[in-house]
This record gives structure tokens, C-alpha cells and sequence, in this order.
């Protein structure tokens, strides 16, 4: 559970999402804008980095296993202009390289599948 | 040395019915052979054989036997069995039946008196061939069982895919319930249509799991089929894999075709080849990643032709593709076996041909197989 000041403190974050499944993405649509100020919303990495260029963005809840631009690749490329982005990882049980790498750079992060707690306990690990 | 340890795996039955020369001989033989049974008749031969005909490698006989004699045994093993190997011992008066005893494909002779050496030098030659016949067949077997633990290991890879996303997105709806009620928003409305997506998500995956349990289970028969639901059932299995990865599926041409063979088997060798291309998309980075499956009827055969646009397979290494062992993929990936056991049920298991054309541009695997 998110206690009342981390939901009022995370309550002024934008908050960018990315996944490559489109129904995930729907439906996070409808959820996230209940917990955060701004939410933005990608289907790929390198739509992520623009959304980032373009807002300011406090948090990151990414994929990692996506086309084009992977989301560690995203994140090293986010991370090189907004240092103090606070990453959260979504992977898969098979991604263990990915996790390693998620690790070394300081992102928190879910396997799969999403629940709310494990998205409230990834947010209180990180702030 | 090395010859000697080779008739170690040889069984031997041998006829004979003068028992001091059988004593020596078996005396001699029983170490250096894996077996060595006596018989002291042809009568007593043919029964023998008769009922351990699959332990038998090369038989050793006489000719000039009482009840039986060792033409006649010869004659009636011979309806049996055109290949299992026979030595004939000879004496001088039987040169007048030589010329039977070759129609009757007898694969080597002995003059009497027979010697250790004599016996030995023949029994290598010609138990070699039969040794190293199994030997490649034994490796066959090997290869064959190892490539079935591989399509299962890519086959539960393909499950775990095909799952992952929709228990996910169950995860997602799951969250929307839960958040909603948490800040007082949840309606009629978004309950009814959770429930209406959720079970949207079930009903797939519980496809997806009766699709793969049918297309593991081996056609035990022959049996008809037409071409077209091979590969709806196929394009139902891969279209999610290949639809995260960008890869534009097509299936054109005389789909309505009739084929009589083994489908499944057709279905493990079009999921290797649509599996290697899909792979070598991804691996070269090519946007608009497609692969396109032709159907044609070129006289009494059909001919499916499987081609991508992932840059085509390099010169040096395309002769070794259906090589045992041969991958260009990471050791996690690939075991080097798909592509083999592919050509092996095109050209074994349905007298056809699987051949490859490549370019810069892409590949083309064309699978010949005749409709009758």
C-alpha cells in the first residue's frame, strides 16, 4: 500500500509509460491519471526518449523487451540528459540479463505479471 | 587390435554338424565375438533362427548336414530374410552347387578344412559394413531424439510467449478494478466491461494451449488434409510472436490444395523455417520485416515456397544449413537441428525435397511434395 504522503507526494509526478502491448497500455490509460499529475504514454523506446526531450518526467514505468529501441537502451539514452529520472522496470521471468542491467542503473522494478502492489511496492522502493 | 574390438558387438549363430571342429571354433570365437550359438543340424538351425532371427547378426554353416541340410536351411532363412549376412563352409565335392549357393546370396566361402584365421579374416570382412550401418543409424536416432527435446523446448518458448502478454494484461485489468474502487470510481460500467475483457484474454489463452496440445500430438497414420487449415492453425499460432516483432505475415496462392501425408510433421518443418526467418528479421533490424508463404501446384506436386526480406543467407555458409549441428544462432538459441530434422521429414517421411535460394535482399525455402 502507497501511504497518504507518498499518494500526495507522487500526486504532482508526470509519469511516462511505456509497452509495446497496446491493450496494456489502454488500460493503463485509464489507471494511471488516478495516481499522477501527468501521464504520458509510449508504445516503443524511441517515442519514449522523444516524450522525455519534449516533458518534464518524473518517473518511468517501461517494458523492457520491445522493438526498435529496448527499453535498457531507453533508458540509457533518457538517463544521459535527465539524470534524476526515476526508472521503474516491467520484465518477463526470461529477461534475466535485462534485470542485471535495470539493476546497474538504479531502476526498481516488477516481473510480470503487473498487480498494484507490486507497483506500490516498486514506487516505495524508490522514493 | 581395432578390427578385434569390432567383432566384439557380432552375433553369431553357427551350423555345423561335426561337433569336435564346432568345439574348437566355438572355443575360439566366444571371447573374441559377442555370441556365439551352436546348432548341431540344419533343422535345428532354421528353428533357432526362426525364433531369434533379431539377435542374429551373420550366420556360419556347413553344408552337408543330416534332417537339414545347409542349402535347404539357407533356402528358407532366405524367404525370411534377402540380407542377413551367410557363410557357406565348403568342401571340394560342393563345387558343383557353388552356382546355387551365389543365387542364394551366400556373402562368403570357406574351403575345408577351415582355418581360425580364414574364419576370422571373413567374419571381419563382412561383419564391418553391418557394424558401421548401425553405427550411423544409432546416430540417427540420437539426432532424431535430440532435435524432438528441441521443437519441445521451442514449443513450451512459444507458450511462455504466447502467455506472458495476455496474464499481464489480466494483471493491468485486475489493477484497474482495484484502483478505481480505491478512489470511489468504480461504476457499473467499468465492472461489466473489465469482466467482457478479462474473459476476452481467457478465451485466448485457452486457445492457444488446445492449439499447441494438438499440434504436439505426432500423426500415428497417413491421412488427407488440406493445405489451407495447416496454415490457419499455423498463422493462429505465430501471428502474436510475429506481430510484436513488427513481421507482416501472408499466405498466398492455390490454398485449397489437397496434400495425403503426415500434417503435423509439415506443420514442425513450415514453424522452423517461418521461426528461423522471424529470427533473422529481428537479428538484422529490418523494419518492415515480412514473410510470405506461397502455395502453387507445378504438376503432379506442390510446391510451398517460404520467403523473407531479412537479408539473405551469406554464400559461405549456405551448403551447411541442413548439416547436424550447424547454427548461426547463440547456444540458448539454436541447437542446430531444425533445418536438419526439416529436410529429413520433407525428403524421408513424405518423399518430397526442401531446397534454399538466397540473396542480399531475403531467402526463399521451397518445399516440393507430391499430391498423391
Amino acid at each position: 500500500m502507497l501511504s497518504k504522503d507518498i499518494k500526495n507526494l507522487i500526486n504532482n509526478w508526470n509519469v511516462l509509460f511505456v509497452d509495446d502491448e497496446k491493450f496494456v497500455v489502454d488500460t493503463m490509460r485509464s489507471i494511471l491519471p488516478m495516481l499522477f499529475k501527468n501521464s504520458h504514454f509510449a508504445y516503443n523506446g524511441i517515442d519514449g526518449v522523444n516524450i522525455c526531450k519534449e516533458n518534464k518526467i518524473d518517473l518511468l514505468i517501461t517494458d523492457l523487451s520491445m522493438p526498435k529501441m529496448n527499453g535498457i537502451d531507453m533508458i540509457k539514452q533518457i538517463k544521459s540528459f535527465h539524470k534524476d529520472i526515476k526508472v521503474i522496470c516491467i520484465s518477463g521471468h526470461n529477461e534475466q540479463e535485462y534485470l542485471k542491467e535495470a539493476k546497474e542503473l538504479n531502476a526498481s522494478f516488477i516481473i510480470k505479471p503487473i498487480s498494484s502492489a507490486a507497483l506500490y511496492n516498486a514506487i516505495n522502493e524508490i522514493i | 587390435m581395432q578390427e578385434l574390438n569390432l567383432l566384439k558387438h557380432a552375433n553369431i549363430l553357427f551350423v555345423e554338424d561335426d561337433k569336435q571342429i564346432a568345439s574348437i571354433i566355438i572355443e575360439k570365437f566366444k571371447n573374441i565375438c559377442n555370441n556365439i550359438d551352436y546348432c548341431e543340424d540344419g533343422k535345428l538351425g532354421l528353428n533357432f533362427y526362426k525364433q531369434n532371427h533379431k539377435k542374429i547378426d551373420i550366420i556360419i554353416t556347413d553344408i552337408r548336414m543330416p534332417k537339414l541340410n545347409g542349402i535347404e536351411m539357407v533356402r528358407s532363412i532366405r524367404e525370411q530374410d534377402v540380407d542377413i549376412p551367410i557363410i557357406m563352409i565348403t568342401a571340394f565335392e560342393d563345387q558343383k552347387i557353388l552356382k546355387e549357393l551365389i543365387n542364394l546370396r551366400v556373402d562368403g566361402f570357406l574351403a575345408k578344412p577351415i582355418t581360425i584365421d580364414e574364419l576370422y579374416n571373413i567374419l571381419i570382412k563382412v561383419f564391418k559394413p553391418i557394424y558401421y550401418h548401425r553405427q550411423l543409424l544409432e546416430k540417427d536416432i540420437l539426432i532424431f531424439q535430440q532435435s524432438k527435446q528441441a521443437a519441445i523446448g521451442e514449443m513450451i518458448e512459444n507458450i511462455a510467449h504466447q502467455w506472458r502478454q495476455p496474464l499481464n494484461t489480466i494483471g493491468a485489468l485486475m489493477m484497474k478494478l482495484e484502483l478505481n474502487n480505491e478512489h470511489d470510481k468504480l461504476t457499473q460500467e467499468i465492472i461489466s466491461q473489465t469482466i467482457n475483457d478479462t474473459n476476452q484474454v481467457v478465451e485466448h489463452m485457452s486457445k492457444t494451449i488446445d492449439d499447441f496440445r494438438d499440434f504436439f500430438i505426432p500423426n500415428k497414420e497417413k491421412d488427407f488434409f488440406v493445405i489451407q487449415n495447416t496454415m490457419n492453425s499455423l498463422s493462429y499460432l505465430m501471428v502474436n510472436h510475429l506481430e510484436d516483432y513488427n513481421i507482416k505475415f501472408i499466405i498466398t496462392g492455390d490454398t485449397n490444395i489437397k496434400l495425403y501425408g503426415y500434417e503435423n510433421e509439415l506443420k514442425q518443418v513450415l514453424l522452423n523455417i517461418i521461426g528461423n526467418a522471424k529470427d533473422a528479421i529481428r537479428n538484422n533490424d529490418i523494419e518492415n520485416g515480412f514473410i510470405e508463404v506461397n502455395i502453387e501446384k507445378s504438376g503432379d506436386n506442390i510446391v510451398l515456397s517460404i520467403k523473407d526480406n531479412a537479408g539473405g543467407i551469406p554464400q559461405e555458409i549456405i551448403s551447411k544449413i541442413f548439416e547436424p549441428y550447424f547454427t548461426t544462432k547463440f547456444k540458448s538459441q539454436g541447437t542446430g537441428l531444425g533445418l536438419y530434422i526439416s529436410n529429413v521429414i520433407i525428403v524421408k517421411n513424405m518423399n518430397g525435397m526442401l531446397s534454399v535460394s538466397s540473396d542480399n535482399y531475403g531467402t526463399i525455402f521451397k518445399i516440393t511434395l507430391p499430391i498423391n
